[in-house]
């Protein structure tokens, strides 16, 4: 089930009507219930591979609290159900068809084993974020559960189940199993992030979407034409990636549950590291305490460990050369500007006006997403080496106008740049501080301006979420 | 009750009510298309389509999607099947639906009615009736609907079109946000006007660095992909009318004197020119030119032709440009049998 469908209103008033309704125990069912509703709408067999995933985390963890002398083996046990599904899902054929081609350049020619089997929805993300508690537990972060019910819920709860933000037991689960509380200030701020969701998906997302199709439909763009599709992808996967997870976390917040921020305005990063903690914040903070720290973090082969991560981040995104090409684009400018800031001072980052930092940012963030988006490395590598002397006039003046739409667009994105700010100087949360008829009316207007710039620019061409493929 | 509620001020609750409300009302306030009687759902009729097929008082109409648009080079295929004046109603991926209407609010009601109509199509098309109904093509397909039409378009349309759209679209008219976003597309033209080049010239950049020839190969023909991705039961031949359209073909062709010719496109070949098969496709196909026989129709196949081959694709099952002329050749003389009077041979 997608969010932007009748059927998920439709859903949705049910689950909220009954959380009113029951108690937490049978709340806690009910909400399990409906999310595996939700995940299986279309594929209920995927359903069935969430819950084996889950009960063997789920058994791994207690096993550990009982036989703390058998941590190592569960935690091996867990991680090789996790990756081991995430693999036959999302990897075998990629691996497969590598294997061959590689043979097939050493001279032996062997056809792929090739499963073709349809990558079930959100697997990266729940299988994550079940192993992230197993981990905990391993750790002693946190105790082991009892409730299998209630684990459940946490690794398949509806909002937050297909494309994040991954979430931490410690965080989540907590708020499953203690009473949640519905409180009308922060239902205003949910509705308004909900509809804020939805113009950024439905407007934003799906008026650039035609435009980046379009370009990198073409054989062989010019340089302004290719840069301006990459720009109108960068402006959709934010607002379709971001979209989505506002609609998450405003669903889950009129059921009283809290949900991590996944964004903080990336557009403002003023260096590559600051983008990752701007940018899918859920995932860089996974890598971070799962990957990079375990590697060695900051003090041991600090390079490696970072080149590692990123790589291995793209590797996450999809089993596929060019994101692994854009994870490594992503490690190689984290290294890059390190070095640059540990260079002479006056020659460092920090000397240059932060403006100039946030387009030099911006820019980089963009080639990398020439790589997540072009599949075809012949391509990828034609796009690279298209010279900016080779485009005519009339190619600059089309790149401009493509650029100029999805720009259009995207307006509200940095119209709400500033808003947010504007907001923050006044408030740490909006909907406990800003109480009142004055500013009740704000949001009251505010939330129309977004329900007509959702009737009226919307594209009716609306398509899946980017991230529901990963 | 465990989701309790915080306990807040009376007025809190007044203003959480008020800003769900307003919104809705705020929809009611938005200026409405102006009442056309011929659009369907916001969407007006094709009428200059409609005019300039019917002012040719064709003996035969092409009806399809961009099998034929990139198939047939029209004034060449013309002048091969004098004296046979002939038409063209096309719509690029529309599918038996539209075709269905193209029949019923065109063809059958050009006065007079042609003779004969020729429909292109892919594989399991006919079986496919809810295909390319939602979304945009379903909007695209209700400027062929005349008022009245709606009742077959839902009953197609069934469970398959219960998105979001749906019921946006009952508030706020597609074609009126698309309005909107086409004056948001103008000022990004003014605003790529910089220098001395002209609108016009952007414009015109903008159709050739988009051309069909210009796109990847494979990237635009999901309709195959659909076609191949049928399930077992849709590959079975059937006339039920809760099924598919191909009783009410046949009703509407035979009420206005109309033969129908069916023409089953060759689909993209291997690298040896055979076109993807199946046992299950060859005994739909079978099936479906027998019961078009018993009724009068014919069904033309050029799905086994050896000259068709991989050479003269470009992307999925479209042709290329170049292999335009040549394939309306073998078309002019494989359609020739079937056609009201014969072709003159030297018409070329």
């Amino acid at each position: 089930m997608v969010f932007h469908s009748a059927a998920y209103l439709v859903f949705f008033l049910i689950v909220f009507t009954a959380c009113r309704l029951l108690p937490l125990g049978p709340q806690n069912w009910f909400l399990l219930g409906a999310s595996l509703v939700f995940y299986g709408w279309v594929h209920p067999v995927w359903a069935g591979l969430l819950l084996f995933t889950s009960m063997v985390d789920f058994s791994a963890a207690r096993g550990m609290a009982r036989h703390p002398q058998h941590k190592r083996r569960l935690l091996i046990l867990s991680a090789v159900s996790n990756l081991g599904v995430l693999c036959t899902f999302k990897y075998f054929d990629f691996f497969s068809t590598a294997v061959a081609d590689a043979l097939g350049a050493a001279g032996w020619s062997v056809n792929p084993l090739l499963l073709g089997l349809a990558l079930p929805a959100g697997i990266s993300f729940y299988t994550f974020q079940s192993l992230s508690y197993v981990v905990d537990v391993y750790r002693g972060d946190i105790p082991a559960r009892r409730s299998l019910r209630d684990y459940l819920l946490f690794t398949s709860f509806f909002p937050q189940l297909v494309a994040g933000p991954i979430e931490r037991a410690g965080h989540l689960l907590s708020q499953i199993e203690r009473p949640r509380l519905f409180d009308v200030r922060i239902a205003r701020s949910a509705v308004l992030l909900i509809l804020w969701g939805f113009v950024k998906k439905l407007v934003i997302a799906d008026n650039a979407a035609p435009v980046a199709n379009r370009i990198f439909a073409l054989e062989s763009p010019s340089f302004p034409v290719l840069w301006a599709g990459v720009f109108a992808f960068g402006v959709q996967i934010y607002a379709d990636f971001s979209g989505y997870t506002d609609i998450a976390r405003g669903s889950a917040r009129l059921l009283g549950f809290d949900i991590c921020r996944n964004f903080n305005h990336p557009w403002l990063a003023d260096s590559p590291a600051n983008f990752w903690q701007r940018w899918h914040i859920s995932l860089s903070r996974w890598f971070r305490d799962y990957v990079y720290i375990p590697l060695g973090g900051n003090r041991h082969r600090h390079l490696r460990n970072l080149a590692l991560t990123f790589l291995l981040s793209g590797f996450w995104h999809g089993a596929a050369w060019n994101f692994i090409l854009w994870g490594a684009w992503h490690g190689l400018l984290l290294i890059a500007w390190q070095a640059w800031s540990r260079g002479p001072a006056r020659l460092g980052p920090e000397r240059l006006p932060r403006m100039f930092r946030i387009v030099l940012v911006f820019v980089l963030v963009h080639i990398g997403w020439l790589f997540f988006r072009e599949h075809s490395l012949p391509h990828l590598w034609r796009h690279l080496t298209t010279s900016p002397l080779a485009a005519s006039a009339t190619d600059w003046h089309l790149g401009l106008f493509c650029a100029a739409q999805v720009a259009l667009f995207a307006l509200p994105l940095a119209l709400h740049i500033a808003l947010d700010r504007w907001l923050v100087t006044r408030a740490a949360t909006t909907a406990r501080t800003f109480t009142g008829w004055r500013w009740s009316l704000a949001m009251t207007v505010l939330a129309a301006l977004l329900w007509c710039l959702l009737l009226l620019y919307r594209n009716p061409t609306t398509s899946d979420f980017i991230y529901f493929a990963f | 009750m465990i989701l309790q509620s915080v306990s807040r001020p009376a007025r809190e609750w007044l203003q959480f009510l008020l800003l769900l409300l307003v919104p809705l009302v705020c929809t009611l306030l938005l200026p409405r298309d102006p009442e056309d009687g011929s659009a369907v759902g916001g969407v007006a009729f094709e009428q200059e389509k409609y005019d300039d097929a019917a002012e040719k008082r064709p003996d035969v109409v092409f009806l399809g999607n961009s099998m034929l648009n990139t198939r047939a080079d029209r004034k060449l295929l013309a002048r091969l099947l004098a004296p046979n004046r002939i038409a063209f109603v096309t719509a690029g991926g529309s599918r038996s639906l539209v075709w269905y209407f193209m029949l019923k609010n065109f063809a059958a009601d050009f006065k007079p009615p042609p003779k004969l109509a020729v429909i292109f199509y892919r594989d399991f098309d006919f079986n496919v009736p809810d295909e390319a109904t939602g979304g945009k093509r379903g909007r695209e397909a209700r400027a062929f609907m005349r008022p009245g039409d709606e009742a077959l378009m839902a009953e197609i349309q069934g469970a398959e079109y219960n998105d979001v759209e749906s019921w946006l679209e009952a508030l706020e008219p597609e074609a009126y946000a698309r309005s909107r976003r086409e004056k948001l597309l103008g000022i990004a033209l003014s605003l790529a006007t910089v220098g001395r080049v002209s609108k016009l010239d952007i414009q015109a950049a903008h159709e050739v660095a988009f051309d069909f020839d210009k796109l990847r190969p494979g990237v635009m023909d999901a309709g195959g992909l659909a076609n191949d991705a049928l399930d077992l039961d849709r590959k079975i031949f059937t006339d039920d009318p809760q099924e598919n359209l191909l009783s009410r073909f046949h009703s509407v062709a035979a009420a206005h004197g109309i033969r129908l010719c069916f023409f089953r496109v060759k689909r993209r070949p291997d690298a040896a020119g055979l076109a993807p098969s199946s046992p299950e496709l060859t005994r739909y196909t079978a099936d479906l030119k027998a019961w078009l026989e018993e009724r009068g129709h014919v069904l033309v196949d050029e799905t086994d032709d050896p000259r068709l081959t991989l050479a003269l694709y470009h992307d999925g099952d479209h042709l290329a440009k170049f292999a335009m002329s040549d394939w309306t050749r073998i078309f002019a003389e494989r359609i020739g049998a079937v056609m009201p009077v014969p072709p003159a041979p030297a018409a070329e």
